[in-house]
């Protein structure tokens, strides 16, 4: 039943992005696709690969960069909304998380994306990373996160399962509570 | 004494008419500041003090949310100038390619804007717009760009500031 809601959501969210192709492709990943040994570096300085930081968690990932002023501030606000329905719930959510991925990695020091999460408030669900400049092209293949113009990335959700695969990707700039929805809704599935 | 009368007649009299001139110079530039305060995410009470019905100056920034989306997003995601870049503005536009620039040359002319047939603005379209995302053609905006709760004179103090920018 869950699944079949899931999936129900997902042919919405890609029913919807079908309008160009200057849209990104969401809905579900089948099978779900495991991330490549990158290397992330987060905002407390640790250095981790996706299998770590993801692995035990259903996982929503955004692209963004913190010089970026157009619709990454959008971005953030819309984490900052998810975040806290996501701790408002009852009994508190332990192994879902949030993280914001730059695409900058040679400015987005941990410091920069300390300052990120800190503009908006962000609680113990937020993370924020970057990926090793070597490896910051197959990350974003491996995403389809590129995008013409001058934000150069998707402003898509992508949902990583408890298996740290990639499982689902969202349409562009989706509501909170959509994000807080899909990620119950995995985090319900069997693994 | 009587040249004396006649100067002071004659200068309350110029004072009589310049006056409404001059009160009307003074909005024009109290709505121009709003329009200005109102592009860089500020509140409408400023310096420049109440124009017209008084309540957008007495409002803070603009408010706006993506469409279909339920919750305001904070006014560093919903700045005029984020996204774009503003003839007379004397803030450098911090990403310039990512929307039109907004000026005379780009509102007031007849253009053809995302695939549709020329078109141009007006204060009213210019609401439209603002509220609705929707273009002088007709045409949907970018999902992008939030849609904001803004009064007519918010609006008529924007499109001052925009159809008539200062010298740069």
């Amino acid at each position: 039943m869950q699944r079949r809601h899931l999936l129900c959501a997902a042919a919405v969210l890609a029913g919807a992005t079908r309008v160009g192709p200057a849209r990104a492709h969401g809905g579900l990943v089948l099978p779900p696709e495991a991330p490549p040994a990158v290397r992330l570096r987060l905002q407390d300085g640790r250095q981790l690969a996706p299998a770590a930081l993801f692995g035990g968690r259903v996982t929503a990932v955004q692209l963004m960069f913190t010089g970026c002023s157009a619709t990454c501030p959008i971005q953030g606000a819309l984490f900052a909304e998810a975040e806290r329905l996501l701790l408002a719930r009852r009994p508190a959510v332990e192994d879902l998380q949030l993280v914001s991925a730059s695409i900058d990695p040679l400015a987005d020091d941990p410091k920069a994306l300390a300052a990120w999460l800190g503009r908006f408030g962000a609680g113990g669900l937020w993370r924020a990373a970057a990926p090793a400049v070597a490896d910051l092209d197959r990350w974003l293949d491996f995403l389809q996160g590129r995008r013409a113009g001058a934000d150069r990335h998707t402003t898509q959700v992508y949902l990583f399962d408890r298996r740290g695969r990639l499982a689902l990707r969202s349409v562009d700039l989706p509501p909170a509570a959509e994000v807080v929805r899909l990620m119950t809704e995995l985090a319900a599935r069997p693994a | 004494m009587k040249q004396r009368l006649v100067v002071a007649i004659m200068l309350l009299v110029a004072g009589l008419l310049l006056a409404p001139l001059a009160q009307r110079h003074l909005q024009a530039r109290q709505r121009t500041d709003l329009g200005e305060r109102l592009l860089l995410g500020l509140g409408g009470a400023g310096d420049a003090g109440p124009i017209g019905s008084g309540d957008a100056a007495a409002a803070g920034p603009l408010r706006g949310r993506l469409a279909g989306h339920p919750d305001l997003l904070p006014v560093v995601a919903t700045r005029c100038v984020n996204c774009h870049a503003v003839d007379g503005s004397k803030r450098p536009p911090s990403a310039a390619a990512f929307g039109p620039a907004l000026g005379p040359a780009t509102l007031a002319r007849a253009l053809a804007r995302r695939g549709g047939p020329p078109s141009r603005y007006d204060a009213d379209s210019l609401c439209r717009l603002l509220r609705e995302g929707v273009d002088p053609a007709w045409v949907v905006i970018d999902a992008a760009m939030p849609r904001y709760e803004i009064d007519a004179a918010q609006c008529q103090a924007l499109w001052a500031r925009l159809s008539h920018p200062p010298p740069s």
